[in-house]
């Protein structure tokens, strides 16, 4: 019986080893560490005309390292605005966009200046956006029994040529809030320009928060893409404003990405109830002068667990005050009574 | 008798006030001037506090002989009441279709407050007329934004008698256009932790992850964000002495995969010191729960994309593998995966 269950325990053992993959444990590498700067390359150009840009990289890793430089295109994806950077070269830049150093060295901690060289050419077109990325000369080798992992940095590079037919133009695709009725600020609002024009654009604007659609003073004015996106041609970006200017409102705390409640009673003045009206007004320019584009959309802020409160609040001290007036005249009737009947 | 006293007293009552609403009514219309059929006013500029030139257009309705027009701009717009400052031309400078040269517009005649009186000649019912005032001393735009700010067109004639007024709204917002003239020195930093990631043994009874999970940090000052994507090279672990794959699980989508089924994917969780930024991973890599992830294959997959600037933000790239029974026994299991960051535009 024990030879038997020995027997088994071989086999078993025999069967489990012939089903595994044998891996052997590797010491970690020092990995990929690089910082560039700018990122991202934003450029004017002008055909037939040479331009040089400088790209610093630093070799953040303990040791000295050989990178290269590449070319990669990219694309925009206009229903989820997702970058898509795509494994091939842009074919419309790869014969003008060369680098000074394609390969070079950089001792650990150093920085190093690539010249990117832009040999326009004189039929250029309006805008060309790709990326430019910085990897390992010499990757660390597949081998077995490992996954290599291997980094790469990419910088987005998005010129402009100077062209007398260039046409900057924006609209709104749409303006929405992400809700009709907010019990607590922020409200959001998503707005969504679309460049149809040829050439890449940088929106600005505000959202004017009113209480109806021609208000002279708004109550409060928010800031259309206030971090500075730019916007390809053919290309439709969701540019998100938030109205937070309220009280209560809601806040992003640490833990898990919840919203808390935040309750500071300085900002009382703040007390959002009723109806509003968004006016977003975006401004491009045609490059002579600012050119707008409208849209508005209306909401509601009601507080009503709030309202609800107070109003409970207000039922009970009514119902109190009618309590203490009526056991008052009840009093006084009944000492009238009394005072008759003497 | 009485009673038919009292009936042509009411009649009298009434006809008497139809009179006197008609002669009210006329009264009104006569002191009332007419609208133009369309009027425009275009500011250059509509940032705040900033000086600007523009255009007014309008379409006359009523016919008269005008001696000048009178803009007068809106309430908190700083106008110069130099005349010799609101100098115009009659260029075409994007005007509106059918747009046409105001005739006899020239230097304003009188610039007092918020108004600013232009001669002209008279003109014609039913065209559109404009003209630039081109000189940036002559108005700047209010400090306070907002969204409408209303001004007003009158034409008047020689003695001066208004003969048509509409009103205009404008906006005045905090910051205008911007033209792609400058980069930005804007920095990204990129550091991979390790370029191995050894799984060990696999084995049908457990799903096997990465005893040091590799991680990307990201420290970036681009106020848009930045984006890791990853790729591998095989769509799964390679054996070249067994011709084998143990493939990626469906890449695109999230999954789970489980012990004793061949399975290969990728997940990934985030964290970050400080920063604007509000990191997502991709919903098809979320990981976090033993096994759970997203396949990688040879397209470049967004794994975590964040919202703004970033100090120390870790995305953490946890590689799971499980075998089956038939999985092909080797020693050479290998897969390349390539990790790219980018600070966004």
């Amino acid at each position: 019986m024990g030879k038997k269950i020995i027997r088994v325990g071989y086999v078993a053992s025999i069967l489990f080893l012939s089903l595994s993959i044998v891996v052997p444990a590797k010491a970690q590498n020092s990995g990929f560490s690089v910082q560039v700067s700018p990122s991202p390359i934003i450029e004017s150009i002008d055909p037939g005309v040479s331009k040089t840009v400088e790209l610093k990289i630093r070799n953040q890793n303990t040791q000295k390292e050989t990178f290269k430089m590449g070319l990669r295109a990219f694309g925009v994806d206009n229903n989820s605005g997702e970058v898509q950077l795509k494994n091939e070269e842009p074919i419309d830049v790869v014969s003008w966009v060369t680098f000074a150093e394609p390969v070079f060295s950089v001792d650990a901690g150093q920085w190093f200046t690539q010249k990117v060289i832009f040999d326009v050419p004189k039929d250029a077109g309006f805008t060309y956006s790709f990326a430019i990325t910085v990897s390992r000369a010499n990757p660390t080798q597949e081998a077995g029994g490992k996954t290599t992992i291997e980094g790469s940095v990419a910088i987005f590079a998005l010129l402009s040529t100077n062209r007398s037919d260039a046409v900057r133009k924006l609209d709104i695709s749409s303006f929405i809030s992400k809700r009709k009725v907010y019990e607590y600020l922020p409200a959001n609002f998503l707005l969504k320009i679309k460049n149809s024009g040829n050439t890449i654009v940088q929106p600005t604007g505000n959202i004017y928060i009113q209480r109806s659609l021609n208000s002279t003073e708004p109550i409060d004015i928010l800031s259309v893409n206030g971090t500075g996106a730019y916007i390809l041609p053919d290309v439709t970006r969701t540019l998100q404003s938030d109205w937070t200017k309220g009280f209560p409102t809601y806040k992003d705390t640490s833990d898990s990405g919840k919203k808390k409640l935040f309750w500071n009673w300085s900002d009382l003045q703040n007390l959002r109830i009723g109806h509003y009206v968004a006016k977003a007004i975006v401004v491009y320019n045609d490059g002579v002068r600012d050119i707008p584009a409208e849209a508005n959309i209306d909401f509601w802020v009601i507080p009503w667990k709030l309202m609800g409160g107070l109003l409970v609040i207000a039922a009970l001290v009514i119902t109190g005050v009618v309590s203490v007036i009526r056991k008052t005249m009840k009093v006084a009737r009944k000492k009238q009574k009394d005072d008759a009947t003497e | 008798m009485q009673n038919i006293r009292l009936q042509k007293t009411i009649n009298l009552a009434i006809a008497l006030g139809l009179v006197g609403t008609m002669a009210l009514f006329i009264i009104m219309s006569s002191s009332q001037a007419s609208a133009f059929s369309r009027t425009f006013v275009r500011f250059d500029r509509m940032k705040l506090s900033t000086a600007t030139t523009g255009t007014v257009c309008a379409n006359p309705g009523t016919v008269a002989v005008e001696n000048d027009v009178q803009v007068t701009f809106p309430t908190g717009y700083t106008v110069s009441t130099t005349v010799g400052n609101w100098t115009v031309d009659t260029t075409n400078t994007a005007w509106p279709t059918g747009g046409t040269a105001w005739p006899g517009i020239g230097t304003a005649t009188a610039a007092a407050g918020q108004v600013v009186t232009f001669p002209s000649t008279d003109l014609t019912v039913g065209t559109l007329y404009c003209f630039n005032w081109n000189n940036t001393a002559s108005v700047s735009v209010k400090s306070s934004a907002t969204a409408s700010n209303s001004g007003s067109i009158t034409t008047r004639t020689s003695v001066p008698a208004t003969i048509e007024t509409s009103n205009y709204s404008t906006a005045s917002i905090t910051d205008d256009q911007i033209v792609v003239t400058a980069s930005v020195s804007q920095t990204f930093s990129f550091a991979l932790s390790a370029n191995t990631d050894a799984l060990g043994t696999l084995s049908t009874g457990a799903i096997t992850s990465s005893a040091t999970p590799r991680t990307t940090t990201i420290d970036t000052n681009a106020k848009n964000g930045w984006l890791v994507w990853a790729k591998d090279s095989s769509t799964g672990l390679n054996s070249a002495s067994a011709a084998a794959t143990v493939a990626s699980t469906t890449p695109g989508t999230n999954s789970t995969i489980v012990a004793g089924t061949e399975g290969y994917n990728t997940g990934v969780t985030q964290s970050q010191a400080s920063g604007s930024g509000t990191i997502t991973v991709a919903v098809p890599f979320v990981g976090g729960v033993s096994g759970k992830g997203g396949g990688l294959d040879t397209t470049l997959r967004t794994l975590a994309t964040s919202t703004g600037t970033a100090n120390t933000a870790v995305v953490t790239l946890t590689n799971n593998a499980t075998i089956g029974s038939t999985t092909a026994a080797a020693t050479d299991y290998t897969d390349t995966i390539t990790v790219i960051g980018a600070g966004l535009f």
